[in-house]
């Protein structure tokens, strides 16, 4: 297993490595400049060549792709034209709080979405598992924004019970220790924080959660009623179990290697979506980043930028392959 | 006996009392302000967009700025001499200011800020500033400036060239000349200085405590700016008291907030405009019967109703602000009848044959609905054009491209682009717009309009000492370029900024809507 393990990781390196030189190559190809993005319509010619020698761009091809090698190997990731900072220090400060919104939706999505799957495939074919269905498909159906902008307006807007967006509320801080705000208000003790960072959360987490609640909820329930046929689950009952402890200790537990494989692909999802609920919550993501980035041609934080959500697309893969050896020890890697 | 002189002592110490809380007045409370996009770049030689600026602004101050009504405005500098041949200018700074690191600011500061952001090359003062040839320290309090030509918006530009301290700059200097430091901190001489920085969601300002201009009356102790992106969140956040000021992007916004309690909208017109330029070189907009025509066939109230107000039929090249109050006579009224004559004149009888394309960056929304207004209204009088959007630094390349080597393949008819003063005053727009030396992309001449008599006209004022004779050659040149419809004049823009009833101060610029000076304003009774 740990072998196995090292090569994935070894891979992934390559993926990485691979995914770096094709952005690479098509941030080059494009038809933009980033020196005339940086400088805003305003700009002269004479002040885009400068800038342009500057950064480096009027470097034959080769010459640009060895230095830009030679960067990302340093762990240089260059500096941002839209922040003036090295990206390493942009993406640093930024990613903890998406990786936090996008951990939080998915273990909301899993708390919502197996119970309500389970309770669906338990009552397969009643008014109760089509009253589920239709709230599942609507949560995938109603998009983030309009689900985000129609939460705040009731709770914030009309209701004030809980803030329109940020991170903490006035005056409150968090000293960091891990650049997670709950779990650093955790660790450092500070319940008043925990609470706070607690409510600025809880909106933009059920915004982001409908459709991967929802696809829980359906893998969840298809899996399910897949295992629920198998003899051993008759004889389970037969014996006189309880039926949540059939369906919770004996089923799910048979059903869950699919539902983990989609949780996984979820999260690079989330991770990679949280950008219009960051917008609207005004929570300080690399959602935000990355699309101001993007508008700006912002080369070097672009390039970072996919190349970090392709090894976090990787790792968690990696995880999830790993976490299916524990549900299934009849799963075996070589 | 006693009781006279008991009343009068509480007499004089009630006098005392009040004169000294006037002279000891402290700034109080936080002024909340929401913002669209935070300033990314806080180092005040290397920012250069106007949102940036804006928030900037109120951290560090120019030797000279632009009043409301665009006169020139001591700050830094006291008084100024400017030599007959207006090539050397001489400041006469303010005593007693100070850095927030206690640096006194002098001569030396001055040259030293002046020198930095002409080697950046990035401020928006640049363009100006690399004009100069010599930076001289007369002494302590005594700059002077020389010029190596004739610049007659010099004085104007100066209003983005800010003062840093040149003790902290040096000691944090580093690798990249003090820009990193700069981004977390603060050395203006402003009434503010940057104490916070969550960049993503807040920027938290303090008062300057030992700020030259000094803290009597009401001020508020700090201004947070708080990174809100989305316009809806915006004016919740108004509505609730949880925002104290905000500036409108959004025109669908303007008729809510109008009725909303507890908020009011200040603002006015600016001197922002929005044209699509039209190409003079080669193809149908080639002749000028045509790009007179799509003038008369444009209707300004049409964009001006898809806009909610926050845009106004255009006065012509120049707001009548920017020419001493006086506007330029401008023909273009919608008058299809009009248009449609000199369409025919032109070999494209009722549009018959006439194919443009409108060009526009994307993902700016207000270029969006202009570039669709005039299909829209170009249409009904059956011209036909086609709306193509692609992202800004694309499109430069083209037209630069076709500026120089004239390949069909790459021609663009028209093209949408805010028109925005930088200096308020109408020789650098004029330049920046219609030189021929602004084409190729050395300024904003994209579409090839070269006319030696506006260029004669625009040079001859540059290097006027007298400034009615310079606005007299303005208005000469304005009749000419009115004549020669470079551009279809299509808007002006509004500026809205909606508030709290109880914040008070706030004073509307029509060059610089976006900018609040904090200082100015405070919580009213």
């Amino acid at each position: 297993m740990l072998a196995y393990i090292l090569r994935r990781l070894v891979f992934t390196v390559f993926i990485v490595f691979g995914v770096a030189v094709v952005v690479f190559l098509m941030a080059d190809a494009l038809p933009t400049d980033p020196a005339v993005a940086a400088l805003g319509v305003g700009a002269t010619q004479d002040m885009i060549d400068a800038m342009r020698e500057d950064l480096g761009l009027d470097e034959p091809l080769p010459v640009r792709f060895a230095a830009y090698l030679g960067r990302l190997v340093r762990g240089d990731l260059g500096r941002s034209i839209t922040t003036d900072r090295p990206v390493m220090v942009d993406l640093v400060e930024r990613y903890p709080n998406t990786i936090e919104l996008a951990l939080l939706s998915m273990l909301f999505s899993i708390a919502v979405g197996v119970p309500l799957g389970v309770a669906s495939a338990h009552r397969a074919r009643t008014w109760v598992d089509s009253l589920l269905r239709g709230v599942a498909i609507s949560a995938a159906a109603l998009p983030i924004f309009w689900v985000a902008l129609m939460l705040q307006l009731v709770f914030y807007g009309r209701l004030g019970w809980l803030p329109a967006g940020g991170r903490l509320s006035p005056g409150l801080e968090v000293a960091a220790v891990t650049g997670f705000t709950t779990l650093d208000a955790l660790l450092t003790g500070n319940w008043h924080a925990l609470n706070d960072v607690g409510r600025h959360l809880l909106l933009p987490v059920i915004s982001l959660s409908g459709l991967t609640t929802a696809t829980i909820m359906r893998m969840t329930r298809s899996s399910m009623l897949d295992v629920m046929r198998e003899p051993y689950v008759d004889t389970a009952r037969s014996k006189g179990l309880r039926e949540r402890t059939i369906l919770y200790k004996h089923v799910l537990r048979t059903a869950a290697t699919p539902i983990v494989t989609v949780i996984g692909l979820r999260f690079g999802h989330l991770l990679a979506g949280a950008v219009i609920t960051e917008s609207i919550f005004s929570w300080p993501g690399v959602g935000d980043y990355a699309v101001k980035a993007m508008l700006r041609n912002d080369y070097f934080a672009i390039t970072a930028f996919v190349m970090t959500m392709t090894l976090f697309y990787a790792l968690i893969n990696l995880l999830t392959d790993v976490s299916l050896v524990w549900l299934d020890p009849t799963i075996k890697y070589d | 006996m006693r009781q006279p002189i008991r009343t009068l002592f509480t007499a004089l110490a009630v006098i005392a009392a009040t004169l000294l809380s006037g002279a000891v007045a402290a700034p109080e409370g936080t002024l909340r302000v929401g913002v669209r996009t935070e300033a990314d770049i806080w180092d005040p030689h290397v920012a250069s967009d106007f949102s940036t600026i804006a928030q900037l602004r109120n951290v560090y101050e120019p030797l000279v700025d632009l009043s409301p009504e665009l006169e020139l405005q001591g700050v830094l500098a006291e008084s100024w001499e400017v030599s007959d041949d207006a090539l050397t200018y001489t400041f006469n700074l303010r005593p007693g200011v100070t850095f927030t690191d206690g640096t006194s600011f002098d001569a030396e500061a001055a040259k030293f800020s002046l020198e930095r952001l002409i080697e950046l090359q990035r401020s928006g003062a640049y363009l100006s500033l690399q004009n100069v040839d010599v930076i001289e320290v007369v002494d302590s309090l005594t700059l002077r400036v020389t010029l190596a030509q004739p610049f007659a918006p010099f004085l104007r530009s100066l209003w983005l060239a800010w003062m840093v301290s040149p003790t902290t700059v040096d000691e944090h200097a580093g690798e990249d000349g003090g820009r990193s430091w700069l981004e977390e901190n603060s050395a203006g001489t402003g009434p503010y200085l940057l104490a916070e920085r969550e960049r993503g969601e807040k920027i938290v300002l303090e008062a300057n405590e030992d700020y030259w201009g000094g803290w009597t009356g009401s001020h508020f102790a700090t201004v947070e700016l708080q990174t809100v992106p989305e316009a809806a969140t915006q004016r919740l956040m108004l509505e609730r008291g949880d925002l104290d000021i905000t500036l409108l992007y959004e025109p669908a916004y303007i008729e809510g907030y109008a009725d909303t309690e507890g908020v009011k909208v200040e603002g006015g017109p600016t001197l922002d405009q929005i044209f699509a330029r039209i190409q003079i070189d080669g193809g149908p907009t080639a002749d000028r019967r045509v790009r007179q025509a799509l003038n008369y066939l444009w209707d300004g109230e049409v964009y001006a109703e898809l806009m909610d107000g926050m845009a106004a039929p255009s006065p012509g090249p120049l707001v009548p602000e920017l020419l001493g109050g006086e506007a330029v006579p401008n023909p273009y009224t919608y008058d299809p009848e009009r248009g449609l004559e000199l369409l025919a004149e032109a070999g494209y009888p009722n549009g018959e044959g006439l194919r443009l394309q409108i060009w526009t960056h994307q993902p700016d929304p207000t270029k969006k609905v202009l570039a669709e207004a005039i299909q829209a209204v170009l249409a009904s009088s059956g011209v036909s054009a086609e709306i193509q959007t692609a992202e800004w630094s694309a499109i430069r390349k083209t037209v630069v491209d076709y500026s120089n080597t004239g390949d069909e393949a790459l021609r663009k008819e028209l093209m949408i682009f805010n028109i925005k003063t930088r200096y308020g005053d109408p020789r650098e727009l004029f330049q920046f717009l219609y030189h021929s030396d602004s084409m190729h992309g050395q300024g904003n001449n994209y579409m090839n309009y070269s006319n030696p008599e506006v260029d004669r006209l625009i040079d001859e004022a540059m290097a006027s000492a007298s400034e009615d004779e310079a606005l007299e050659l303005m208005r000469e040149a304005a009749a000419i370029v009115i004549e020669d419809a470079p551009d279809i004049f299509a808007g002006r823009m509004q500026a809205f900024v909606p508030m709290r009833d109880d914040v008070a101060g706030y004073t509307h610029r029509p060059m610089t809507a976006e900018l609040i000076h904090f200082y100015d304003l405070h919580r009213a009774e």
